[in-house]
């Protein structure tokens, strides 16, 4: 009797069992969604697994993160352009004009975010936010140069062919000794037929206009000096050519032309209407691809652009360059 | 979220698609072959950063459509050399591990 007992006991225990398990498996079975049939399975096996946030992400590369970013968010130029991406590498040069020794120094550091800050629809046109500060300054008596800009500004595309900057800055000139507050609007045209390259002798040339509206209050000036507000307009052309293994696939030339008009004034000062031209022939003392890139540039600027301050003049420079990638 | 390899094609059809004229870089690109991660996009592939603007969007909707919320700036994409640092550029993004020797 008692063995009678005993076994129906384990019977009673037995089946059950075996019927609580079969239930929930056929619910499983049930679910499409195969991650939520597995978490069906898991709950039925009392498989205690973190929840979803808790579960370890994807870990990013093991080095070359802090430096990617850093890469891409600090950059040193010779100038802060009017979008604020900066063009060549800082340059420091020695010369001779007219029998004069001088020495000039170009430079400009940008700092920019890589990932957008902004909601969509911003941030899938690629908007993002910049600050830059620069310097152009050289020793010449009669053209001596002394600017010093700060700004900061948003940036990103308006469509795929045209990228916006709207930057608002201080400018500070120690040679006329001007101080202003400076609001740019700039846009670049990207256009496909505007670039075309041989990919067999690397020859190649693009080129891009823009356009763009500047807002300049003068705070401070010179006594006898008028202070005030100007607006202007300015288009210009930029293109870059490539020759390729003509030159032993080292030399590039590059060129810039711009219109200047100012179309608004308060306080009496003159409005400008300021040409500007800008060519240089680069030989780079390396290969391509080299991590230390030196270059030998020649470069003649003539006229005046306001966008950096740099005031009516002709110089050439023969400047030594350094771009680290 | 995509593996390493899907996030290197992705890059590189996008670059493709923006070289005029038209390089089928998927056909030549790998080890010994004339294109790799070190290829300059200005030097050898005609590309000039100005023509990076122009792919933002387009960047920015794989990364969408990979299931990454974050998207990459205009500038950020401008300033990329090769097509080794826009690969890990787009990896660096989605926080897709880069393997060791990659990219390449």
């Amino acid at each position: 009797m008692m063995a009678r007992t005993l076994i129906a006991a384990l019977i009673g225990v037995g089946i059950p069992l075996s019927l609580q398990a079969a239930e929930p498996n056929r619910a499983c079975n049930t679910i499409r969604d195969p991650m939520l049939r597995v978490d069906c399975y898991d709950k039925e096996y009392g498989l205690n697994l973190p929840p979803e946030s808790e579960k370890p992400k994807p870990q990013p590369s093991d080095s070359s993160g802090a430096a990617v970013w850093l890469k891409n968010a600090v950059k040193v130029r010779d100038e802060i352009t009017p979008d604020g991406l900066g063009s060549d590498p800082a340059s420091i040069t020695f010369g001779t004009q007219d029998g004069e020794h001088f020495s000039a120094v170009k430079a400009a550091v940008l700092v920019k975010s890589v990932v957008s800050p902004f909601p969509e629809p911003l941030a899938s046109y690629g908007w993002g936010i910049f600050g830059a500060a620069s310097m152009d300054r050289n020793t010449l008596t009669d053209d001596r140069v002394n600017v010093w800009n700060a700004k900061i500004g948003v940036s990103g595309q308006i469509s795929d062919s045209v990228y916006s900057a709207i930057s608002y800055g201080h400018q500070r000139d120690q040679v006329k000794d001007t101080a202003s507050q400076i609001g740019l609007v700039d846009q670049i045209v990207t256009l496909p037929w505007l670039t075309y390259f041989n990919p067999n002798s690397h020859a190649g040339v693009h080129a891009y206009p823009r356009f763009g509206y500047m807002h300049q209050r003068i705070i401070h000036a010179a006594e006898d000096e008028p202070k005030g507000r100007l607006d202007g307009a300015y288009i210009g052309f930029y293109v870059q050519y490539r020759p390729g293994d003509i030159f032993g696939d080292r030399v590039l030339f590059s060129g810039y032309a711009q219109r200047f008009v100012d179309f608004a004034d308060n306080g009496g000062i003159p409005r400008r209407h300021d040409n500007y031209f800008k060519i240089s022939a680069e030989y780079l003392l390396a290969p391509y691809g080299s991590d230390v890139l030196p270059s030998l540039a020649l470069e003649r600027q003539v006229g005046a652009d306001p966008l950096s301050g740099t005031d009516r003049h002709g110089i050439t420079t023969l400047s030594l360059r350094l771009k680290v990638n | 979220m995509a593996t390493y390899p899907e996030a290197k094609a992705i890059v590189i059809k996008l670059l493709t698609g923006v070289t005029r004229p038209r390089i089928d870089i998927a056909a030549n690109y790998g080890d010994g072959a004339k294109y790799n991660a070190d290829s300059e996009l200005l030097h050898d592939l005609g590309i000039p950063p100005e023509r990076m603007f122009s792919i933002v969007r387009r960047f920015n909707s794989e990364l969408h459509r990979i299931g990454v919320a974050r998207r990459v700036t205009s500038d950020a994409l401008a300033e990329q050399e090769t097509i080794g640092d826009v690969i890990t550029l787009f990896c660096e993004v989605a926080e897709i591990k880069i393997p060791a020797g990659e990219p390449k």
